[in-house]
């Protein structure tokens, strides 16, 4: 399905009625060129005046509740940003649902015991998704102390189940309400927690210090259930063929 | 130039703005939609890359605040794509006319 979306040009657009002439897409290259030596130019050209904010986040850092500065960064010192980041994966993960009703007697997945997918897919299936799955957790651990966070182990996780799900034997439901309430558990979290320390200390989405490390570690185990969710329902509903389960469920 | 000047910040900054040039040639100049969508990508990732190697200043740490901005921003980009490519696929299955010409 997605291959005919890449080779049949002419069902999206006919590309020799929107291809450029080539004088103009001459013309084009010129000036991006020109754009871009001057950009470069201007980059040489031009002194560092800003002394940046890393001394100002490594100051602040034995407050924060983590070691590594870019985690921080992301869930404590602007974690507003996280905050919308979050939201707009909840967005796009709502625009992007197969179905609109919700129906709760539905389980979350589906076991198919008669399909074989296969040598290859399940002896890469036992060994490989629990190590992906382990390696989501370790990532998320991790990140208070070094590069990782609650992206990369979503990542991870949602690689582990583009692996079992695009296989026959399992299926996921997208309408069950469980597939739903994994879906915007991490937003649900992280406003929450957010409005929890503002009855502490009076701002929302500020951390008492002496708990910040345990909140953060919340917030984030939350947030990676809802990104690996969001991320998978992403891949399946641009790539998957899993259409025939919500009809026949 | 001087040749002194170009240490590698200022090398993986010039790649970051080649690539933003790659992508917004791309986007202009290939009709085809699903290219368009891999360029505006391209463009992004010229962007990251410029910002992050801007983060990197002579004898201290890099600053981590342009680091997660770029974080935050390529989960945003990646929802992006993919909401782009799904109205790319709903376009293409409400489109039956076009493939009968």
């Amino acid at each position: 399905m997605f291959k005919e979306i890449i080779f049949k040009e002419d069902a999206i657009n006919k590309p020799e009625k929107g291809r450029l002439p080539t004088s103009i897409a001459v013309l084009c290259g010129v000036t991006i060129l020109a754009l871009c030596t001057l950009l470069v130019g201007a980059l040489i050209s031009t002194q560092r005046h800003s002394e940046g904010l890393q001394q100002v986040v490594s100051s602040m850092l034995n407050k924060s509740g983590v070691e590594n500065p870019v985690t921080a960064v992301l869930l404590n010192f602007r974690s507003y940003d996280t905050l919308l980041e979050i939201a707009v994966l909840l967005i796009v993960a709502i625009v992007m649902l197969p179905q609109a009703t919700v129906s709760k007697s539905l389980s979350l997945i589906r076991v198919q015991q008669s399909a074989d997918p296969g040598l290859i897919m399940s002896s890469l299936l036992r060994f490989l998704a629990p190590t992906l799955i382990i390696m989501g957790g370790y990532m998320l651990w991790t990140g208070a102390y070094s590069p990782g966070g609650a992206f990369q182990a979503g990542a991870l996780i949602a690689g582990a189940g583009i692996l079992i799900f695009t296989n026959v034997q399992y299926q996921v439901n997208m309408q069950s309400f469980a597939f739903r309430a994994l879906l915007s558990i991490g937003l649900c979290i992280f406003i929450l927690s957010g409005f929890a320390v503002a009855l502490q200390t009076g701002q929302f989405l500020e951390y008492p210090q002496k708990y910040a490390s345990a909140i953060i570690l919340f917030i984030e185990t939350a947030a990676t259930v809802s990104i690996a969710t969001t991320l998978l329902l992403l891949y399946l509903a641009v790539a998957g063929t899993q259409e025939e389960f919500n009809h026949d469920a | 130039m001087m040749l002194s000047q170009l240490t590698p910040e200022i090398m993986y900054s010039a790649s970051g703005i080649a690539l933003f040039g790659i992508g917004l040639l791309g986007l202009i100049i290939v009709p085809h939609i699903f290219r368009k969508i891999l360029a505006i990508n391209v463009m992004g990732v010229g962007i990251f890359m410029l910002l992050v190697s801007s983060a990197k200043r002579a004898n201290i740490d890099a600053d981590p605040v342009p680091h997660a901005m770029v974080l935050t921003g390529i989960v945003v980009a990646v929802a992006g794509t993919a909401l782009a490519l799904f109205l790319v696929k709903k376009i293409n299955d409400l489109a039956p006319s076009e493939k009968s010409q």
